[in-house]
């Protein structure tokens, strides 16, 4: 279910779906703007408890032309992360509703 | 000297608070609201057989000239790229609805833009239809 709402929310962002492993709890997709933004969410159940824990993780990577590795580095903003995760709870409960 | 410096040191600030926000951004902003977007791009179909989605997905997705990057059929997600007219990446979602129902949901690029446009959806939808022998159904 919340594997679902993740990847709701990326798809709701204009990701596109790189890999995912529904049996291990982590997507990872990618967008372009401004650059390649690479998006890796994980989750995983709480034993015991009726919730999941979602995790981001968001980079940029800046290509350098010429050189043979690109240059990336890990988004830190907190309120990107905080939108995402509003972006989240709101594609659980559209998830929910089916739509 | 002492103000040089501080004034240097202003402007980076500047500059790193102006990227920050650029990611943001980039990462955050759309040109349709989340329910818009989903109601223009995902779709119902009548049945219970998600494996006979999932493969009219793939076999509409060759119909339209992608090549499939990558397809789950656990999650139900299949990724694919066109090139030609710039390059489109498309992502399908399929699962399942509450009873006989099946819900697709698709999404994509073109070069540096997420597709908002009703269109190339419709068209999508349309070879889905066509492959599946199944009407696709506006969710509403």
């Amino acid at each position: 279910m919340m594997m679902q709402a993740a990847l709701g929310a990326l798809q709701d962002l204009g990701f596109t779906i790189e890999e995912s492993q529904a049996d291990a709890g982590v997507i990872v997709g990618s967008k372009v703007a401004g650059g390649r933004i690479r998006a890796q969410v994980s989750v995983r159940r709480v034993p015991a408890q009726p919730f999941s824990v979602v995790r981001a993780t968001f980079q940029r990577i800046v290509p350098r032309p010429g050189a043979m590795l690109a240059l990336g580095e890990t988004l830190d903003d907190p309120l990107l992360y905080q939108g995402f995760f509003d972006r989240i709870a709101q594609s659980a409960f559209l998830t929910a509703h089916e739509i | 000297m002492p103000r040089l410096s501080r004034f240097s040191l202003l402007l980076l600030l500047s500059i790193l608070g102006a990227c920050q926000t650029d990611s943001r951004q980039h990462v955050l902003a759309t040109t349709n609201s989340q329910v818009a977007q989903r109601a223009i791009s995902t779709r119902a179909f009548d049945t219970e057989d998600r494996a006979t989605v999932f493969r009219g997905v793939l076999s509409a997705l060759q119909d339209l000239g992608f090549v499939v990057d990558r397809a789950d059929p656990t999650l139900g997600t299949v990724s694919a790229t066109r090139f030609g007219n710039g390059v489109v990446r498309f992502t399908v979602t399929v699962r399942p609805g509450r009873g006989p129902r099946t819900i697709v949901r698709a999404s994509g690029q073109l070069n540096q833009h997420e597709l908002s446009d009703p269109a190339p959806f419709q068209r999508f939808y349309e070879a889905l239809s066509q492959a599946l022998f199944l009407q696709a159904n506006q969710i509403d």
